[in-house]
């Protein structure tokens, strides 16, 4: 008990120190991986909110998308600095996402999934349809990489950085959230709906919070995606990237905030490693998909917990509460 | 006025119609019994009061506000709570935050102060919820899973998270079902207890007789659908048409 107080901290202010330590030692192509990387880690840390409340929804790189586009917009005719256009963005991705779920709410299990489909489609559809302001089928482009005083974030490294703080304040915010009653309030829902609102909590309620919550933090990743491409296409949020999302949680786990970053972390190097072997990418993602589907439905971080457990000679599991 | 009061209460499945025009009248302070054979409608009427089940027509109110029509939780927030017949509980939570869990009415902190710790209620919560485990005789358990306690245990377990919703008014749906009858003791002891040390409002649906008859005052008989008669428990067991509803099925134990 108190060897675990300290130990996770430590291995916290370790993994901080690395974080900050790699790309000075990395080349430029492996720091631009790095902030994708992080990007990713706000994005799919953002996909499990909803989802511990058994929501699955497909729109969320859409709700992504919101965040890279209000940048885009934001920071082209505005000519906002990044400190505002992350913010800002995150709120409009939380609106909007506030706004899908009012009707999605109504709606449970594959009907939401299917629901989010469409509703994703939908906003796509305006940001290709709309030439004013969104761009049409070929996005923006020239939108600014963001500075900071006389430090120019076209430059990997001070954008690294700057990723890694805002990644960290967003974990440590979701974490908090997860470890709330509110957070045990999105499980508990999800495991015994009929209690849950017999004992008062507004399930319909709880499930636009947790989508809302979700869809802003989809928005700083998008916010921060559209500075560092210094572009935006509707491409980069269709179902396709969803795909991705999805295997990334599948092959991590949801029950605690590590699972989804385990996912990310393995599938990004697997997916770094089949670089020569393209065109087998599909069938190497769609595999391990399966895989886990059927082998480790509870993904790496339940793995993980077991074989921790296993050594420290604990009972229980990996902890959702 | 009483305190939970139906008129014509109805709920139509297809081609079935499981709750009949019922009216009900429950004063504060009552311990109610509601008795009937299998499938007569116990469980639906309580799904229609708490919410649960949309009726098909008439009108419930409870503490002088009409309710039918609402959420359960919405319900539950006005004071009326229900348990389930099924072990209902949160899984893969202690007993004790289970309890903390169910205490949802009662939270007053914003998003901000939940998220950050900054209200001071969690350990009022947390005192309240172990006090209630208490009485429910369940604290050896506080810490164990809730779905690694005995079936007992479990059905406790559902009270006590009614009961953490600080109810007016609670419905319990067969509470000692499946019960030793050491425990069926001890549970039939808190209900009674329930009512007289903490002021609350009983209603009780129970498939063994001998509880039901210990526990209430009054009783309401439901068959088909239907009110068949109420009364004191005297008067209930000695109704020709109570034994012959009953007759026939494994209940009838006089
Ligand atoms: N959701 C539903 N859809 C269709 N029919 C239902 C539904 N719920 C209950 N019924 C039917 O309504 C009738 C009343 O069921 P209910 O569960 O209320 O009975 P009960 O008195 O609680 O019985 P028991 O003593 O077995 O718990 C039964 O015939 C049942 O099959
Ligand atoms: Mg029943």
């Amino acid at each position: 008990m108190t060897a675990r107080r300290w130990t996770f901290p430590l291995f916290i202010v370790a993994v901080i120190a690395v974080l900050a330590v790699l790309p000075l030692t990395s080349r430029d192509y492996s720091v631009e991986i790095y902030i994708l990387l992080l990007i990713n880690v706000i994005l799919v840390v953002s996909y499990r909110i909803p989802a511990t409340t058994g929501d699955w929804a497909l729109s969320h790189v859409v709700l992504m998308g919101c965040g890279a586009y209000t940048t885009a917009l934001l920071s082209k005719w505005y000519d906002l600095s990044i400190f505002l256009t992350v913010p800002l963005s995150a709120v409009i991705a939380g609106i909007v996402g506030l706004i899908l779920v009012t009707p999605l709410v109504r709606t449970r299990g594959f009907g939401f999934f299917i629901a989010s489909f469409a509703l994703g489609e939908f906003v796509r559809l305006i940001w290709i349809k709309f030439r004013y302001p969104f761009g049409g089928p070929r996005g923006m482009i020239g939108i600014p990489n963001g500075e900071i005083g006389q430090i120019d974030f076209f430059e990997p490294l001070p954008y690294y950085y700057f990723v890694l703080v805002v990644a960290l304040i967003s974990l440590f915010i979701m974490y908090r959230i997860d470890r709330s009653r509110i957070g045990k309030t999105f499980v508990a829902l999800y495991k015994d709906e009929g209690l849950a609102e017999a004992v008062g909590i507004d399930v319909p309620r709880y499930r636009a919070m947790a989508f809302t919550i979700g869809a802003f933090f989809a928005g700083i990743a998008g916010s921060l995606l559209a500075h560092r491409l210094g572009a935006v296409d509707p491409k980069n949020f269709d179902i396709n990237v969803m795909v991705y999302l999805i295997i990334w949680i599948v092959v991590g786990g949801t029950a605690t905030i590590w699972g989804p970053i385990m996912g990310l972390v393995a599938m990004t190097v697997v997916f770094e490693w089949s670089r020569p072997l393209l065109e087998w990418r599909p069938l190497l993602f769609g595999g391990t998909l399966i895989f886990f589907l059927v082998f480790l439905p509870g993904g790496l971080e339940d793995l993980f917990f077991r074989i921790r457990d296993r050594i420290t000679g604990k009972r229980s599991g990996g902890g959702t509460v | 006025m009483a305190l939970l009061e139906t008129r014509g209460l109805t709920k139509r499945f297809a081609g079935l119609v499981a709750v009949s025009d019922v009216n009900l009248s429950i004063e504060t302070g009552e311990i109610r019994g509601i008795i009937g054979p299998n499938g007569a409608g116990k469980t639906t009427l309580f799904n229609l009061i708490s919410g649960a089940l949309k009726v098909s027509s008439g009108s419930i109110t409870f503490d002088g506000a009409k309710v039918s029509g609402k959420r359960p939780s919405h319900i539950a927030r006005a004071g009326l709570v229900r348990t389930f017949q099924r072990n209902a509980m949160f899984p893969s939570y202690s007993v004790l935050e289970n309890v903390i869990l169910s205490r949802h009415t009662e939270v007053k902190s914003n998003f901000f102060q939940t998220i950050f710790g900054t209200g001071h209620e969690e350990e009022a919560h947390r005192e309240r919820a172990r006090e209630i485990i208490r009485f429910l005789e369940l604290d050896e358990h506080e810490n164990d899973l809730a779905e690694n306690l005995s079936h007992g245990h479990q059905r406790i377990l559902g009270i006590a998270n009614a009961l953490a919703t600080e109810p007016k008014l609670i419905m319990l749906d067969e509470p000692v079902a499946g019960m030793n009858p050491t425990e069926t003791r001890m549970v039939t002891d808190h209900i009674r207890r329930l009512r007289d040390e903490w002021n609350m409002t009983v209603v009780l649906v129970e498939h063994d007789m001998r509880t039901v008859m210990g526990t209430c005052e009054y009783i309401s008989v439901i068959n088909f659908g239907e009110l068949l008669m109420e009364g004191t428990p005297d008067q209930v067991a000695n109704d020709k048409r109570v034994i012959e509803a009953y007759l026939g099925s494994d209940d009838y134990d006089l």
